[in-house]
């Protein structure tokens, strides 16, 4: 019984112990830091005469504060080139997300657009003192919205009357952007192997070069498709009638193009064509991610139009194209060091990339932040029960011009109730 | 094996008429209780000479013990046993002598009183005993809770909403692949061994694994549904066990029930995640030399107390009794007979409240009945025949599971309702569907024993010899898996409904014989068992490797009495032991009949707006998975203990080591299937006015490979471990006693035959799964190390009537590592059908470079986890008819951060558990 009474005073004790501990760590007041950034120039503006800096945002990751850093300091020109823009900066301690907007110009040239954008940026006085951080910039080529973008995703899958989930109903829609008739043969979409929502030092880093995909169907080439401007295609899972399976879905049956998996228990609708299976992650009929924790890509398998690869010497070139990756996996704490495979997309074929995440979620852009620099997202936590028939949607820019900022967290309005047969213009 | 172990026998033969002495004094006697004139099995003996020579022994199983001494004379006898005021008598010893000696139990010896696992004596190998008081102490919901005590267990929170295997001398792992363990742990109740080789439920082809793990088929008895409360004592050979024990692969649980005379005895237990309540009571009528015990409890257990949708229940009862009649000749004749029901039910149902979607629902349910009996003529002392048993055992459980899920599709599918091989058109599933399905079970195990034990002298030695033989007989009547194939659960369906009772009966047929042999060598004395084993499978058919083999176990176990040393008023015994042999474990109904693999190739999926055009062409394929080559699991095993013993004092200490490559394993292989792929792009899809007709379709023959798994000898367990088992006696004045167990453990799990797999990748539109599979030499290396100990001081305050107990349970390091493994194919095989050596050139084949497994390095890196430790708290208090105990599991931990691949891991404990009880005696 005596025990008992010492075990009890022993809790009360630590329970003490605890609490006056706890009341010691709260009292902790905001540290401010003075980091020098310095923002590198793209190798193509290497040679600039001049170079300014016109609206830098520094964002803390855990306190969602937003610095905006008034009158950067422009650089001289001449300096430019060989030190980059050097900016000092004063925030609180913590890790932050780096934007930045300017412009650098070559001799006898028009100034060109350059921006910048980085995530997870730790800023202490530790780091402070190591001296300025290097931050590569790149060219903003918004000024053209881009010939061919993906205007629509729909990945979520619907509800049936009863509840339960209904997938082979998900779409695309590619749309051509430009002021000119485009041909569509090739295009393809492509699936990112890894997820927005995880984030670790991979080795070699897939995404470094490349887009890593899991999963790429494409146009066929020679289909001979033609596209006007404002116009699009529509690109199922299965191009038919889905409200005879789910009232609550939608009629498919007028696609485009279908994804069909020879290999799997896919159906076929025999009057609409089938994409081209260039890679699959695995047996069985390609689904969407459906909580959007995937990044998609619309690309091309070669530099241009004219210089595409045929599947089989895609496939072939398995060695270039086919990459093994490795990283580790941490789960309570504990490591697991994992390997994964991916095929390859040189970035330079990427014409638009849309990255997809929810915020709860959030840890990584699967892509170069010249390709995309944010996400759009259906949900704003992991396994939302509100999320079925409601699809990401590209903004209008004006007329049959759609958004294309390079930017998914601004080009697009997330959670729109999806609908395949959407006017983006009269 | 059998030659080896008849040289060990005759080794011992050899060896005892070497020892034979000069002319000695022969006395024999027996030990029993002073009220119940129950025999004390094992009981010890000492003697003192006028001259202060010392001389000792221990009684045997029937409490009977016989000595010699150099001469006649005055001896001081000493007798004692846990539990009895020990005795000392001064007797004059003649030659020929019979001693009789009657033990008094005493409730209050303190030495008595053991709230933990004590090291037996009985058996001549590693083995722990658990008996009531510990029992009650613990306070356990199940027989999972026991193994805490074992050297390297651990107390943990009942987990009941999964399935309870034992894991003996390993760190377990999580992988139906290494369940031979499990499986190959036999408990035998009473007499009689519990089999689980019928037992086949588990709804075959889920996709929804979470309900697969409250499926124990294939890794032995599921310990929830074993209550303690009407268990007398427990003991668990973690050794080698006597071949008296057959059919397994690690050890023994040997489980005896109350079969006493017991007041009325109620117990509640309540804790956070369930209620238990219990009543039994013992009569005795010692007049006609009969006793009569019944007992019942329920168990309502909620995994999680927030899910009241998530439940087990446990019903059982129990009637026991035994009955003694004395025969002439001085023969005695008993008769043990019980029967047994335990019902058990695991449900877990979705909440219509909480969740919009429909009802997706799993129920099982086991309703196990049993029938024992033993009869038993009992020698007299004096005679060579010393008993003569036969045991009967018949089971019959009524088992179900009840299993309803919603389906929706999104494509069409075919309907799997074809039985035939070949060419035909299937349905079409609709859309959405309920689909139910019964899994009935009737497993009906017979067992029968017959065993007689002689006793023998050669010499100095005596011998106990003992021989048996055991039928055994297992078959399930259920009606199997009771489905609607139109109406799947999974739309993968690959197999058909198929009915239990049409799954021939296993039998198996073994005998033993074996010598239990002592021997006094001097002051020392040499303890000897060794036996041999015999079993075969009867009921097979002429094509299994097993058809009319006899396998066989030889095991020997020694233990060497070093010379009793005075020390005081007491004893200091050193003792060394040692044993190795083979363990058998044969195969159970599951492994030697797996259902028909059914693949369905999809010669043409045409769809078409009009629903009466479709249409889904299958060539079939019906693969039988059985494995002709399929043998037993062995394992061989040896270890080596010493011990040390001073009053009740005891340190063992045991060094052992198990092999067994042939545990049972799922194990893929690859076959090239042909089928005709009709293409569809031809035909006019408006003009149709029918489904469009095969034949008029061009196709192309293509032949793909396809995986079936069968049931093979290929995984190894290596178990490698020291225990150590350190127990004080009382400290005088604190009533205090300390115990310290532990072990250390070394488990490596991994395949012990190639394995063959396939690249998952679709490339190019061509799935590389149907092109080629490959063999590679490494599957899986799980090396799982670790240190554990208990230091458990418990204070027993007779006056008060109080235990407490606190135990320190730490845990030393945790390891975990997978072995290096080869990534690289040894083989391949491609639509051939053929095996090619995998060689550099398929290296850089774009396609057949992707059957390379990589694997990170780091992969197989050593990770460790540092030590932590809990603290256990227990009290019981007895009031005159009411005793109240409780307990507070992980009251106090203390678990550091600790830093691991450069990360710090923060570490909180599991939250304590706690619960109490009240036991009723009137």
């Amino acid at each position: 019984m005596r025990t008992q009474a010492h075990i009890t005073i022993g809790i009360a004790a630590l329970t003490a112990a605890l609490l006056l501990g706890g009341c010691q760590k709260e009292d902790k007041s905001v540290r401010y830091v003075t980091q020098e950034l310095r923002f590198d120039l793209p190798e193509e503006l290497a040679a600039a005469t001049s170079a300014s800096i016109e609206q830098l945002t520094l964002r803390n990751t855990n306190t969602a504060e937003v610095f905006n850093i008034v009158q950067p300091q422009n650089a001289t020109a001449g300096q430019t080139a060989a030190k980059g823009l050097h900016v000092r900066v004063t925030v609180p301690e913590g890790l932050y997300s780096v934007d930045m907007e300017g412009q650098a110009q070559m001799e006898g040239l028009l100034p060109n657009k350059i921006k910048a954008h980085i995530e997870g940026v730790s800023i202490t006085e530790a780091e402070a003192a190591l001296g300025a951080k290097p931050i590569s910039t790149f060219v903003s080529q918004y000024s053209d919205d881009g010939e061919w973008v993906i205007a629509e995703i729909f990945f979520t899958g619907t509800q049936t009357p009863e509840g339960m989930p209904y997938y082979g109903d998900t779409y695309f829609r590619i749309y051509n952007n430009s002021s000119r008739t485009l041909c569509a043969d090739g295009l393809g979409i492509a699936e990112s192997e890894l997820l927005t929502v995880e984030k670790y030092d991979y080795t070699p880093d897939p995404v470094q070069h490349a887009f890593a995909a899991c999963c790429i169907y494409r146009i066929p080439l020679g289909s001979n498709i033609m596209v006007e401007p404002g116009q699009s295609l529509l690109l199922v899972d299965e191009a038919i009638d889905h409200r005879v399976a789910n009232p609550l879905s939608f009629d498919l049956s007028g696609a485009d193009f279908e994804w069909f998996d020879p290999n799997g228990e896919d159906i076929d609708n025999p009057e609409v064509p089938n994409l081209e299976q260039v890679a699959g992650p695995s047996y069985g009929a390609w689904a969407l991610h459906n909580r959007g924790f995937k990044s998609y890509v619309l690309c091309r398998l070669g530099d241009d139009e004219a210089h595409q690869l045929t599947a089989q010497q895609y496939a072939d070139s398995s060695s270039a194209y086919f990459c093994t990756f490795y990283y580790n996996f941490v789960f309570n704490g504990e490591t697991y060091p994992m390997s994964s495979d991916a095929w390859l997309i040189p970035h330079a074929w990427v014409i638009d990339a849309v990255n997809l995440s929810v915020e709860s979620e959030y840890q990584m852009l699967l892509t170069p932040p010249a390709l995309d620099m944010g996400y759009t997202y259906v949900g704003k936590v992991d396994f939302d029960e509100q999320r079925y028939g409601k699809s990401v949607r590209r903004k209008v820019k004006a007329g049959i011009v759609l958004q294309d900022t390079n930017n998914s967290s601004i080009d697009f309005e997330p959670e729109q109730p999806a609908n395949p047969h959407h006017r983006f213009h009269q | 094996m059998a030659y080896r172990s008849i040289h060990i026998i005759a080794l011992l033969l050899v060896l005892c008429t070497h020892a034979h002495p000069q002319k000695r004094v022969q006395i024999r006697g027996a030990v029993c209780d002073s009220t119940t004139s129950k025999p004390l099995s094992f009981s010890s003996i000492t003697l003192r000479s006028e001259a202060g020579q010392l001389f000792g022994t221990s009684a045997d199983e029937a409490g009977e013990f016989a000595l010699a001494l150099p001469h006649e004379g005055t001896y001081t006898v000493g007798i004692s046993y846990v539990g009895y005021r020990p005795q000392s008598y001064t007797l004059m010893l003649r030659h020929g002598q019979q001693l009789r000696f009657a033990l008094a139990p005493t409730a209050h010896d303190i030495e008595s009183v053991v709230v933990t696992a004590t090291t037996t004596k009985e058996q001549l190998t590693s083995a722990s005993r658990i008996d009531r008081t510990a029992m009650e102490h613990l306070q356990p919901t199940s027989f999972s809770d026991l193994l805490a005590l074992l050297p390297g267990g651990q107390t943990s929170t009942p987990n009941m909403s999964t399935a309870n295997t034992i894991a003996l001398r390993q760190v377990p792992i999580a992988s139906g692949q290494y369940a031979t363990g499990a499986l190959g742990t036999q408990f035998v109740i009473d007499g009689h061994p519990v089999s689980t080789d019928a037992n086949l439920q588990r709804v075959s082809d889920d996709i929804s694994t979470s309900f697969d793990s409250r499926s124990s088929v294939g890794a032995g008895v599921d310990m929830r549904t074993i209550s303690t409360d009407n268990i007398e004592s427990v003991e668990v050979v973690r050794g080698i066990p006597s071949v008296e024990y057959g059919d397994l692969t690690d050890g023994v649980v040997i489980i005896e029930r109350k079969h006493r005379a017991t007041p009325l005895e109620a117990r509640f237990k309540s804790d956070e995640y369930g209620k238990l309540v219990h009543v039994g009571k013992g009569v005795e009528w010692e007049h006609r030399q009969l006793v009569l015990s019944a007992d019942a409890g329920f168990l309502d257990s909620h995994h999680d107390p927030r899910d009241r949708l998530n439940s087990y229940r446990r019903l059982n009862g129990s009637m026991r009794g035994v009955k003694r009649w004395a025969l002439p000749n001085s023969l005695t004749l008993s008769l043990n007979a019980s029967a047994d029901y335990a019902g058990n039910l695991d449900t877990q149902k979705r909440d219509p409240d909480i969740l919009s979607q429909p009802e997706d629902n799993f129920a099982a349910s086991y309703h196990s009945t049993g029938l024992n009996a033993t009869m038993r003529i009992f020698g007299g002392s004096d005679r060579a025949f010393r008993s003569l048993s036969l045991t009967v055992h018949a089971n019959a459980s009524f088992d179900r599971i009840e299993r309803t899920k919603f389906v929706q599709l999104d494509r069409d599918r075919a309907m799997p309702t074809n039985t035939a091989e070949g060419v035909h058109d299937a349905a079409i599933l609709p859309y959405k569907y309920y689909s139910h399905l019964t899994v009935d079970g009737k497993p009906v195990n017979l067992f029968a024993n017959l065993k007689s034990v002689f006793n023998l002298r050669t010499g100095a030695a005596t011998h106990r010899l003992s021989g048996g033989i055991t039928l055994k007989y297992d078959k399930n009547l259920g009606d199997g898996q009771v489905y609607d194939p139109a109406r799947p659960i999974n739309i993968y369906l690959a197999t058909r409904p198929r009915r239990y009772r049409d799954i021939p009966a296993m039998s198996q047929l073994s005998a033993f014989v074996e010598d239990r042999m002592s021997l006094p060598l001097g002051p020392t004395e040499l303890q000897v068992q060794a036996g041999l084993r015999a079993n075969t499978l009867l009921n097979l058919s002429s094509s299994h490797a097993m058809h009319g083999r006899v396998y066989l176990d030889p095991r020997v176990n020694i233990r060497y009495l070093l010379p009793r040393i005075a020390m005081g008023d007491k004893h200091l015994v050193f003792s060394l032991q040692g044993g190795t042999g083979w363990l058998t474990k044969m195969p159970t109904l599951a492994h030697l009949h797996p259902e028909l693999l059914y693949i369905d190739l999809v010669q043409l999926n045409y769809w078409h707006k009009n629903a009466d055009y479709k249409r889904i062409n299958l060539r079939t394929y019906i693969v039988d998975c059985t494995n002709p080559q399929l043998g037993p699991a062995s394992n061989f095993k040896w270890e080596v203990s010493a011990g040390a013993e001073y009053g009740h004092n005891t340190l063992v200490v045991t060094y052992f080591r198990e092999r067994m490559s042939s545990g049972f394993r799922s194990t893929a292989q690859y076959t090239p299937y042909t089928y005709n792929a009709y293409d569809a792009t031809g035909i006019d899809h408006a003009a149709l006015t029918a489904p469009p007709d095969i034949a008029s379709l061009p196709y192309t023959t293509d032949t793909v490979l396809r995986g079936s798994s069968r049931t093979t000898n290929g995984s190894l367990t290596n178990k490698e471990g020291v225990e150590f088992v350190l127990s004080t006696e009382r400290f005088k004045g604190i009533n205090t006693r300390l115990t310290l167990n532990g072990a250390w453990f070394r488990t490596t799990y991994r395949n012990s035959q190639p394995v063959w797999r396939t690249a998952s990748q679709i490339v190019a539109g061509v799935s590389m799964s149907d092109l080629y599979a490959a063999r590679y030499v490494d599957d899986d290396i799980y090396i799982r190390e670790q240190l554990n100990s208990n230091l458990t001081a418990d204070v027993y305050l007779p006056t008060l009537g109080t235990k407490l107990s606190t135990t320190l349970e730490c845990s030393w390091f945790y390891a975990h590592q997978s072995g290096r493994k080869n990534g690289l194919p040894v083989a391949y095989m491609g639509i051939d059908g053929i095996e090619h050596p995998y060689t550099e050139a398929d290296a850089a084949d774009p396609y057949r470079q992707l059957l390379i497994q990589h694997y990170a390095d780091g992969l197989f890196n050593r990770y460790v986890e540092p030590f932590y430790c809990y603290l256990n708290f227990k009290a019981t208090k007895d009031f005159e008819h009411v005793q109240v105990s409780l307990f507070a599991d992980r009251i106090l931990d203390y678990m550091p951060d600790y830093h691991s691949n450069g990360l710090l891991v923060r570490r909180t404990a599991a939250s304590p558990y706690f619960g109490m009880e009240i036991n009723l005696k009137i």
